[in-house]
């Protein structure tokens, strides 16, 4: 980790920010994309992460961990399917469950994890944050 | 699942392409990897990778309320990765594909096939009376009810029960399935039931020596009764399949309009 990077911790009514440094503009835009996705009903929070950094918005924040560890299973299982079935690199990877679904983009070294209720559609916020 | 519903799998697969020509691959995995079915030739270590990349994302996603579906996008081309009836389903289409059209196919052709495949697959080679429940086609079926506990239970049923002496006398080849109408009015014998003509020209082809005068009725729990017949006079079409029973053999046996019913010929 680098030097001189600060941790700062909010903690709202009904969710829970961590952020670990901001040195990366991509980074920085991504993360105004993804708070202002956040504030959609059916988006129940996101995690953003780069090499140095990390942000996390999540309604429920003793899942925090939960929600990290398959966001980055998703990430490699994608990256290999994707080299497996020749699709390229990877843009987007989602998964969907019974009550929630994940979106996950790697943009740069940059990589995100939206959580979402089932019936929402995942499109506008791939275009929000590629735009 | 046998061959013949493996070939009617590949079969729907290979028809994918036809109807959406964006789907460039549809395979069908099962859980110990290898492939059921596919639109391409496949190998088993693509089995692998799909089935363990699932089962890896899947047993983290209990937050989400379990898995369905893994979509990976890539520049040009996705892959959906869905687990259905115990076997995983990797569809590869472009992105310009029609999304309602591959989900209609893969979400619900396949996994509609597949569980009528498993349903299929669990059926006894012969239907049991005692196992039919709702209405189905008419079918022919084989009379297994042992005579001796049909005779016991037709005792405790008061629609002038025929005596069985004989055990021969009953056609059990012949048995039918039949769903139940109601039938009643001032000109209808309360004893007499109506029955299809073609099944009654059938069973006397059987053995053309012999009369039939009565037939047998089982319900599916088990109650039984003889009881005359005659042949229903609609040519229709709308008689195949059905017996007319009046509201006083209807009491008797317990039963109501579009219950099914166990059918065969007394021969005398």
């Amino acid at each position: 980790m680098k030097q001189g990077l600060q941790t700062e911790e909010t903690a709202g009514n009904d969710f829970a920010v961590v952020t670990v440094g901001d040195e990366n503009s991509v980074f920085s835009n991504l993360s105004i994309s993804l708070a202002e996705i956040r504030k959609s009903k059916g988006v129940i929070g996101y995690i953003l992460r780069s090499n140095s950094s990390a942000l996390v918005d999540l309604s429920e924040t003793e899942k925090i961990s939960q929600y990290a560890l398959l966001s980055w299973q998703i990430e490699d299982s994608g990256q290999n399917l994707a080299r497996q079935f020749s699709l390229g690199v990877p843009e987007s990877t989602l998964v969907e469950g019974a009550e929630v679904k994940v979106l996950c983009m790697s943009i740069g070294e940059n990589r995100l994890s939206v959580f979402m209720e089932k019936q929402e559609p995942p499109a506008w916020i791939i275009k929000r944050i590629i735009t | 699942m046998t061959q013949a519903g493996v070939n009617e799998v590949q079969t729907i697969l290979d028809e994918f392409k036809n109807i959406c020509p964006e789907i460039i691959r549809c395979s069908l995995f099962k859980e110990n990897n290898d492939a059921l079915a596919s639109s391409l030739e496949t190998t088993e270590k693509e089995g692998q990778k799909v089935v363990a990349a699932f089962n890896s994302i899947a047993g983290y996603t209990e937050i989400l309320g379990g898995m369905t579906t893994l979509t990976v996008q890539g520049p040009d081309r996705q892959l959906c990765v869905q687990s259905t009836n115990n076997h995983y389903l990797a569809t590869i289409s472009t992105r310009a594909a029609n999304e309602k059209a591959v989900n209609s196919l893969t979400c619900v052709v396949v996994p509609t096939v597949l569980a009528l495949m498993n349903r299929t697959s669990h059926l006894p080679e012969r239907q049991d009376t005692s196992t039919v429940i709702e209405p189905e086609p008419i079918a022919d079926i084989v009379a297994s009810v042992p005579i001796e506990e049909s005779t016991a239970i037709e005792q405790s049923v008061s629609v002038d029960p025929l005596e069985f002496s004989d055990e021969s006398s009953l056609l059990n080849v012949s048995a039918k399935q039949f769903m139940v109408e109601r039938i009643g009015g001032l000109m209808v014998a309360s004893d007499v039931v109506r029955l299809d003509g073609e099944v009654i020209d059938e069973w006397h082809s059987l053995d053309d020596k012999k009369e039939i005068r009565e037939v047998q009725i089982q319900t599916l729990d088990g109650k039984t009764t003889s009881v005359k017949f005659k042949i229903i006079k609609e040519k229709d079409g709308n008689s195949k399949g059905i017996i007319q029973i009046p509201d006083k053999i209807l009491q008797a046996l317990q039963i109501n309009k579009g219950n099914l019913v166990i059918v065969k010929p007394v021969i005398e």
